[in-house]
C-alpha cells in the first residue's frame, strides 16, 4: 500500500497512467468520437492527406486512419495486455514450480528454458505464427510464449531468494500445503518485480507485433492493429509518410506512457533504488 | 520534477516535430500528369516472317498478331519497346548498368525450378532451344523444326556453331541430357507430354511426344534451359554456383542475397543478327543486380542513383518518376490475374451456383481496379485478359460477365441456399490481396452476405487452398501464358489441379471433357472456344476480376526497352543512348 | 575453474542437442509442403513422390529425427539448402559475419555512446545532464526500431541522400542499420551504468580516494567505473548473443543480407535444413558465448570467480549465478544479495 502512495506522488508515473488511461478510454469510446467505422472503406478518397474530414488522412482504401488509430487501441493494447499477462502468468506458474520444488524438477525446467533462449526469441515467435496460422489470438501466443523463458527464470530466482526465509520453514512445520505455502506466503513476497515486468513488456509486445507484421505475420487485415497499419503502410512512406507517422506515433505514446508507468512503479517498489 | 517535465515536453515536441517535417516534406511532388499523348505503340515488328524458319508450321491455328495489343500505351516519358528481332544494335553500347530486382536467385543451377526473380537473373545466362512471344516461335538454340505426320514427333536441328562461355560446343546429345536432367530434378512441367528426346545426329534431335500437342504446349516444350554437359560436368558444385552457359552473359560475381554481377563474355557464339533476339543482345558490358526488397527501399534507390533501372516499382511511387523527366516509366500489362474462387465442393454453400452468382455479381471489378491498383490495369471480361491468343474480340464487348450489379446479386441471393452463415475468404498476407478482400468483404456485406477473411502467408495459405473444409472463397493471382485456352487448361483442368475436379473442387465430367476436347489443336475453333466461355460464365466456377499493370523505370537514357518472355527487363536488350 | 568449464561445455552440449530435437519437431508440423515450393505447381505426381522421398520426408518421423540427428552431431553435417542447394554451414559462415560485423558495431556505438552519458549523469545526479538522459533514454526506448529506421531513411536517403538505404555493398550501407538499431540499447545501457555508478558513488572507498585529494577523473574512472562495471557487462553479453541471431525485422528493411533474413526466408519456404542447420549453430553459438559471458565476470570481480570454484560442485546451479549478480536491478537483478 505504501508503494501505491509513493506512486501516486510521483507525476510522471501518473502522467503515464492518465495517457494509458485515456488511450483506453479513447479505444473503447471510439464509436462515440468519431463519425466513421473503421472498415468503412471510400475509395474516391483515398491515401489522402490530414484534412479536416480526416484528420490524419486515410489510408490506400480511403479508410479514415485516426478511426482505425482509435479502435486499433482495441487490439493493439488488448495484445499488449494479454500477451503480458499470459507470458508473465507462464513465469509465474512454471518458475514458481521450478524454484519451489527444487531439485530434478527444477533441473528440468531450466534446461528447457535454457533450449528455447538458445533459439532467438523473434524465431519462436515466427516460428509460432506459421505454424497456428496468423490472426489475432495466434499472435498473442506467439508473443507471449517467445517471451515466456525469461519470466520464468525471473521468477524461480526470486522464489528461491525467499524459500529460505524463516517464515516459510514456519509454515512448513505447520503443515501447510505446498500450493498453500506457494500462493499465501511465497507469491505476494515475489510478485513485485513480475508486476514490473509485466508492465514493462505491454510496450514492448505491440512493437514486436509490429515486427511480426513487417514479415508478413502477425495480426491481419482488416483488424486496425497499430502494428499491422505500421506495417502495411510502410510501402507508401515516399509519397503518403501519414500512413507510417501516425500509427507510430501511436505506437510511440503508449510504449512512453508505460515505461512511465513503469519506472514509477519501480521506484515505488524498490524504494532505496531512488536515492 | 518540474525540470524534468520541461525538458520532457521539449523532447516530445522536437520528436514529434521531426517525424512531421520528414512526413510533410514529401507531399510537394506534383501529380503525375496523365494526360500527355500515349506514345505509339511500338508493337512486335513480326520480324520472324522472315528470320524465323522455325515457323515453318505454324505454331497456333488461334494465335492472331497480338504485337499491338499486347504492348501498352506509355504514359509519362516515352520508351519504346525493342523488336523481338532489333537486328544489328546502333545505339551505344553501355559500361555498366545497375538494376533493383525484389528477390535472390537462390540456385543457379539450370535444371532446378526457380522462383520469377530467377528466370529474371538467369537471363542472358542460360538459353532456351526457342523463344516464344505472342504465339510465335523465334529461334535460340534451334534452327528449325518440324512435325511428323502423326504430329507424335518434333523433328529439331540446332545450330552448329553453338559454344558456352568456357568454349565447350553444344551438341544434340547435350539437348537431351539437359532434357533428361531437367525431368530427373523435377518440375519444368515438360514431362508430362513428352515421352523422351533423343538426338538423333550432331545438331538433329526429336522429340517423342506421348499425345498429340495442345494449343500453347509447343512453346513449353522448347522452355527448359539447356547447357553442355561438359560444363556441367567441369563445375564443382552441379552449376549451385557457378553457373557457364551459352547465353552472351557469365557470372563474375554473386553475394547471396544482396548483389549479382555479370559481365559480357564477348565471344557469344551467335553473330547473325537475324537470329539474335533481344533476350541475347549485349548492349551493356556489366550488369550488376542488386537484391531489395522493400518496394519504397527500391523506389528510394532510384530517386537517389543507387540503381538506374527497377522492375518492380509499386503504384504508390511512380508519381516521382512519371513527372521527372531523368526517368521514363515503361507501363506493361502483367501476366497476372486476380481470381475470385467460390469452393465448389458439395459440402459448402457456395457449392450453390446461385450463390456463387450473387457472389461474383455483388463485388465491382472496377472498384478494385481503381483502389487496389491505383486504376492501373483492365477489368477482365473472361476468365482470361483480352491479350491472350485465343481471345474472342467480342467478348470485351459482352455484358455477361458478371458486371458489378448488387440487385441482380440480391435476386440470385434470394435463390440461393445461403442461411447467414459467415464465409472465409482465404487470401495471401500480400497488400494487393488483403486489400483486395478486404473490398470484397465490404461488397458481400452490402448484399447481405456474411464474411471474414483469412490471410496467410504464401507456404501456408498454398497448403490451405487445397484443404476443402478451411474456406470458402479463395482469391488467387492465376497466371497466363500469351494462350486462352491454355490458361482456361492451367485453372480448370483436373489434369493441372491433380485432383477430381478443379483446384476449388468443382468436380465437373462435363466441363473436363469440354476443356480436353477444345484444348487440342484441331478443335480449338472459334465456336468451340466460344462454347467453352458460355459454358464457363453459365456455371460461375471462378470469377476473374482484374488483370492488373506493373510498371518498369529506366532512366533516361534509355530509349528502347527489351523484355523477356516472363515480361521482365532484359538490360542486356535494351538501347541505351548514354556511355 | 576448469571442472566449471567442463560442466558448462557439456551443458552446452545438451541445450544445442535439446534446440535440435524442438525445432525439428516443430518444423515437422508446421503446414506448407517443402517439396511443392521446390517443384513449383507444373510437376507431374510421380516428381512429387520421387522429390519426396529424395528428401526423405516420406520416412516416419522418428526416423526422419533420428538420421537428421545422426548426420548432424555424430558426422557434423547439416546438410544442404534445398532452396538453394549449398551446404547449410558455408550459408551460415557467408552470412554469419555480416550480422555479427552489426552487431558489434552496434555494440560498439553503444557502448562508446551510453557509458560516458551514464557515468556523467550519475555524477550530475539530479543535474541537467541528468534529467536529460532520463527524458531522453524514455522517449527513444519507446521508439519502435523500424519505424525509426524509416524515419531515418526516409531524412538521409530520399532527402539528403547521403546514405544508401540497403544492402552491404560500402561501409557506408552500415550506419543506417547499425543507428537505428542502437537507439534504443544505448538508452537502456545509459540508464543501466547511471543506476551501476549511483550505487557505487557514496560507498566508502570513493570518499577515501577522494580525500586523498585524487583527481575527480581518476575516482571516477579507475574507481568507480570498475565497481560499476559487472551489471554493464552483463548487458553488453546479452547484446553479443542477442546479435548472433540478428534482427529480422531490420534485415528485412535494410535488405541486408544476415542470418535473420537467412533464417525466415528458409521458415517462409520450408527450408528445413537450413532452418533446423541455423538453429543449431545459433544454440551453440548462443550458449558459448554465455559461457565467455560468465568467465568475463569472474575476470573482472574475483568475488565471483570465488563463487564459481565453491558451486560448480553444486550441480545446477551455476548457470543462474548471473541472474542473481550483485548489483542494481533492470532486468533481473531483483536476487537475493541485494534484499
Amino acid at each position: 500500500m505504501q508503494a501505491f502512495r509513493i506512486l501516486a506522488k510521483d507525476k510522471l508515473a501518473m502522467l503515464g497512467l492518465v495517457v494509458v488511461v485515456i488511450l483506453i478510454l479513447l479505444s473503447l469510446f471510439a464509436p462515440f468520437i468519431t463519425v466513421y467505422g473503421f472498415d468503412q472503406i471510400d475509395i474516391k478518397n483515398m491515401n489522402s492527406g490530414p484534412t479536416l474530414q480526416h484528420i490524419m488522412g486515410t489510408d490506400a482504401l480511403g479508410r479514415d486512419i485516426f478511426t482505425r488509430l482509435l479502435y486499433g487501441g482495441r487490439w493493439s493494447l488488448g495484445l499488449g495486455l494479454s500477451a503480458s499477462i499470459l507470458s508473465v502468468a507462464i513465469g509465474i506458474v512454471v518458475g514458481s514450480v521450478a524454484g519451489y520444488f527444487g531439485g530434478a524438477t527444477d533441473n528440468v525446467i531450466m534446461r528447457l528454458c535454457d533450449i528455447i533462449q538458445a533459439i532467438p526469441a523473434t524465431m519462436i515467435s515466427i516460428i509460432i505464427s506459421i505454424s497456428l496460422g496468423t490472426g489475432y489470438v495466434v499472435t498473442i501466443f506467439a508473443l507471449a510464449l517467445g517471451s515466456a523463458s525469461n519470466n520464468i527464470r525471473l521468477m524461480r530466482g526470486q522464489v528461491l531468494s525467499v524459500r529460505k526465509e524463516e517464515y516459510l520453514e514456519a509454515a512448513q512445520c505447520v503443515n501447510c500445503s505446498s500450493v498453500r505455502i506457494m500462493f499465501r506466503h511465497i507469491m505476494p513476497n515475489v510478485m513485485s518485480p513480475m508486476i514490473l515486468t509485466f508492465t514493462m513488456s505491454i510496450g514492448k509486445m505491440i512493437m514486436v507485433a509490429a515486427g511480426l507484421s513487417v514479415i508478413g505475420l502477425g495480426v491481419q487485415p482488416p483488424n486496425p492493429e497499430w502494428g499491422a497499419m505500421l506495417s502495411a503502410g510502410r510501402n507508401y512512406i515516399i509519397h503518403y509518410p501519414h500512413l507510417v507517422i501516425f500509427p507510430g506515433l501511436f505506437i510511440f505514446v503508449t510504449g512512453f506512457a508505460i515505461n512511465l508507468l513503469g519506472d514509477g512503479l519501480r521506484d515505488a517498489i524498490d524504494p532505496k533504488l531512488k536515492k | 520534477m518540474k525540470k524534468t517535465k520541461r525538458v520532457l515536453s521539449l523532447a516530445l515536441a522536437l520528436l514529434l516535430g521531426a517525424a512531421v517535417i520528414s512526413g510533410c516534406a514529401t507531399k510537394s511532388a506534383a501529380p503525375a500528369d496523365t494526360t500527355a499523348a500515349p506514345a505509339a505503340a511500338a508493337g512486335e515488328a513480326p520480324a520472324a516472317s522472315q528470320a524465323a524458319p522455325a515457323d515453318t508450321q505454324a505454331a497456333a491455328p488461334a494465335a492472331p498478331e497480338v504485337g499491338s495489343g499486347e504492348e501498352p500505351e506509355v504514359v509519362g516519358a516515352t520508351v519504346e519497346a525493342v523488336p523481338v528481332i532489333p537486328g544489328a544494335y546502333t545505339g551505344v553500347v553501355r559500361d555498366v548498368v545497375n538494376v533493383g530486382i525484389s528477390g535472390d536467385v537462390g540456385d543457379w543451377n539450370p535444371f532446378i525450378f526457380g522462383t520469377p526473380t530467377a528466370e529474371l537473373a538467369l537471363q542472358g545466362m542460360y538459353q532456351y532451344l526457342a523463344y516464344n512471344f505472342n504465339g510465335q516461335l523465334y529461334p535460340c538454340l534451334m534452327k528449325e523444326y518440324s512435325f511428323s505426320d502423326d504430329g507424335l514427333t518434333i523433328y529439331g536441328e540446332l545450330f552448329d556453331y553453338i559454344h558456352d562461355s568456357a568454349g565447350n560446343p553444344l551438341t544434340a546429345a547435350d539437348v537431351a541430357w539437359s532434357y533428361q536432367m531437367n525431368v530427373d530434378m523435377g518440375g519444368t512441367g515438360i514431362g508430362d507430354v513428352v515421352q523422351e528426346c533423343v538426338a538423333t545426329g550432331d545438331y538433329t534431335f526429336e522429340f517423342h511426344l506421348k499425345e498429340k500437342l495442345q494449343v500453347g504446349r509447343l512453346d513449353k516444350i522448347c522452355k527448359f534451359y539447356i547447357v553442355t554437359k561438359a560444363a556441367y560436368e567441369a563445375s564443382k558444385d552441379e552449376m549451385h554456383t557457378t553457373p557457364v552457359g551459352t547465353g552472351p552473359y557469365k557470372l563474375v560475381e554473386y553475394t547471396s542475397g544482396s548483389t549479382i554481377k555479370y559481365e559480357a563474355t564477348g565471344n557469344y557464339w551467335q553473330t547473325d543478327p537475324q537470329y539474335i533476339t533481344r533476350c541475347d543482345q549485349s548492349n551493356v558490358n556489366n550488369i550488376n543486380y542488386y537484391i531489395i526488397s522493400e518496394s519504397s527501399q527500391r523506389a528510394i534507390a532510384l530517386q537517389n542513383g543507387t540503381i538506374d533501372m527497377c522492375m518492380e516499382v509499386a503504384n504508390e511511387d511512380l508519381k516521382t518518376f512519371e513527372s521527372s523527366d531523368k526517368y521514363r516509366v515503361y507501363p506493361l500489362i502483367s501476366n497476372y490475374n486476380i481470381i475470385v474462387a467460390p469452393n465448389c465442393d458439395a459440402s459448402k454453400l457456395t457449392a450453390d451456383v446461385n450463390l456463387r452468382l450473387a457472389i461474383c455479381y455483388a463485388i465491382s471489378s472496377e472498384a478494385i481496379l481503381e483502389s487496389v491498383f491505383a486504376g492501373n490495369g483492365n477489368v477482365n471480361h473472361e476468365m482470361s485478359p483480352s491479350w491472350a491468343a485465343g481471345y474472342l474480340p467480342q467478348w470485351d464487348g459482352e455484358e455477361n460477365y458478371y458486371l458489378y450489379d448488387p440487385a441482380k446479386a440480391a435476386e440470385y441471393l434470394a435463390k440461393s441456399s445461403y442461411n447467414g452463415e459467415e464465409l472465409t475468404i482465404l487470401c495471401n498476407t500480400t497488400e494487393d490481396q488483403t486489400n483486395t478482400a478486404q473490398l470484397i468483404m465490404s461488397f458481400l456485406s452490402a448484399v447481405g452476405i456474411k464474411s471474414t477473411m483469412l490471410a496467410l502467408e504464401d507456404t501456408s495459405y498454398r497448403d490451405y487452398l487445397k484443404v476443402a473444409d478451411k474456406w470458402d472463397i479463395a482469391l488467387r493471382l492465376a497466371g497466363t501464358n500469351t494462350y486462352y485456352l491454355d490458361f482456361i487448361y492451367g485453372e480448370m483442368s483436373k489434369a493441372k489441379s491433380k485432383m477430381e475436379g478443379t483446384w476449388n473442387f468443382a468436380i465437373d465430367d462435363e466441363l473436363q471433357d469440354l476443356i480436353n476436347f477444345t484444348v487440342l489443336q484441331e478443335n480449338a475453333t472459334p465456336e468451340n472456344i466460344e462454347k467453352l466461355h458460355e459454358y464457363l460464365i453459365e456455371h460461375c466456377y471462378q470469377y476473374s476480376t482484374v488483370n492488373y499493370m506493373e510498371y518498369k523505370v529506366v532512366p533516361e537514357w534509355v530509349s528502347g526497352v527489351s523484355l523477356s518472355m516472363g515480361k521482365i527487363i532484359v538490360p542486356g536488350g535494351c538501347v541505351y543512348t548514354q556511355q | 575453474m576448469g571442472r566449471y568449464i567442463l560442466h558448462r561445455l557439456l551443458l552446452t552440449i545438451l541445450v544445442v542437442l535439446g534446440a535440435a530435437v524442438v525445432i525439428f519437431t516443430i518444423m515437422h508440423f508446421v503446414p506448407g509442403d517443402p517439396v511443392e515450393i521446390l517443384l513449383g505447381n507444373d510437376a507431374t505426381l510421380e516428381q512429387y513422390a520421387a522429390k519426396r522421398s529424395e528428401l526423405g520426408l516420406d520416412k516416419p518421423f522418428l526416423i526422419q529425427l533420428w538420421n537428421f540427428m545422426y548426420k548432424a552431431f555424430l558426422r557434423l553435417d547439416l546438410g544442404a539448402s534445398w532452396t538453394r542447394s549449398t551446404p547449410v554451414l558455408a550459408g551460415m559462415l557467408e552470412r554469419l559475419p555480416r550480422t555479427f560485423l552489426l552487431g558489434i558495431l552496434s555494440i560498439i556505438l553503444t557502448t562508446v555512446v551510453a557509458i560516458p552519458i551514464g557515468v556523467n549523469a550519475a555524477i550530475h545526479q539530479n543535474g541537467l545532464q541528468d534529467r536529460g538522459l532520463i527524458v531522453a533514454a524514455m522517449v527513444f526506448i519507446s521508439v519502435p526500431e523500424f519505424w525509426l529506421a524509416l524515419l531515418l531513411i526516409i531524412l538521409f536517403s530520399l532527402k539528403l541522400g547521403w546514405l544508401p538505404s540497403f544492402g552491404i555493398e560500402s561501409w557506408k550501407s552500415y550506419i543506417l542499420p547499425v543507428v537505428s538499431g542502437s537507439m534504443a540499447s544505448i538508452c537502456t545501457l545509459a540508464r543501466q551504468t547511471r543506476a551501476s555508478v549511483l550505487d557505487v558513488v557514496h560507498a566508502d572507498y570513493i570518499t577515501t580516494a577522494r580525500s586523498k585529494g585524487m583527481v575527480e577523473r581518476d575516482v571516477i574512472y579507475g574507481h568507480m567505473l570498475p565497481n560499476a562495471l559487472i551489471p554493464i557487462i552483463t548487458m553488453i553479453g546479452m547484446s553479443f548473443t542477442a546479435c548472433v541471431g540478428g534482427t529480422v525485422v531490420m534485415e528485412q528493411i535494410f535488405s541486408f543480407p544476415g542470418v535473420g533474413l537467412y533464417l525466415s526466408d528458409a521458415i517462409s519456404r520450408r527450408d528445413y535444413p537450413v532452418i533446423r542447420g541455423c538453429v543449431v549453430v545459433m544454440a551453440a553459438f548462443t550458449a558459448i558465448l554465455m559461457l565467455f559471458v560468465d568467465l568475463a565476470y569472474g575476470y573482472v570481480d574475483p568475488r565471483i570467480k570465488a563463487q564459481y570454484i565453491s558451486s560448480s560442485a553444486k550441480k545446477g546451479k551455476v548457470n543462474e549465478k548471473r541472474h542473481r549478480r550483485p548489483g542494481p536491478k533492470h532486468h533481473s537483478g531483483h536476487g537475493n544479495e541485494s534484499q
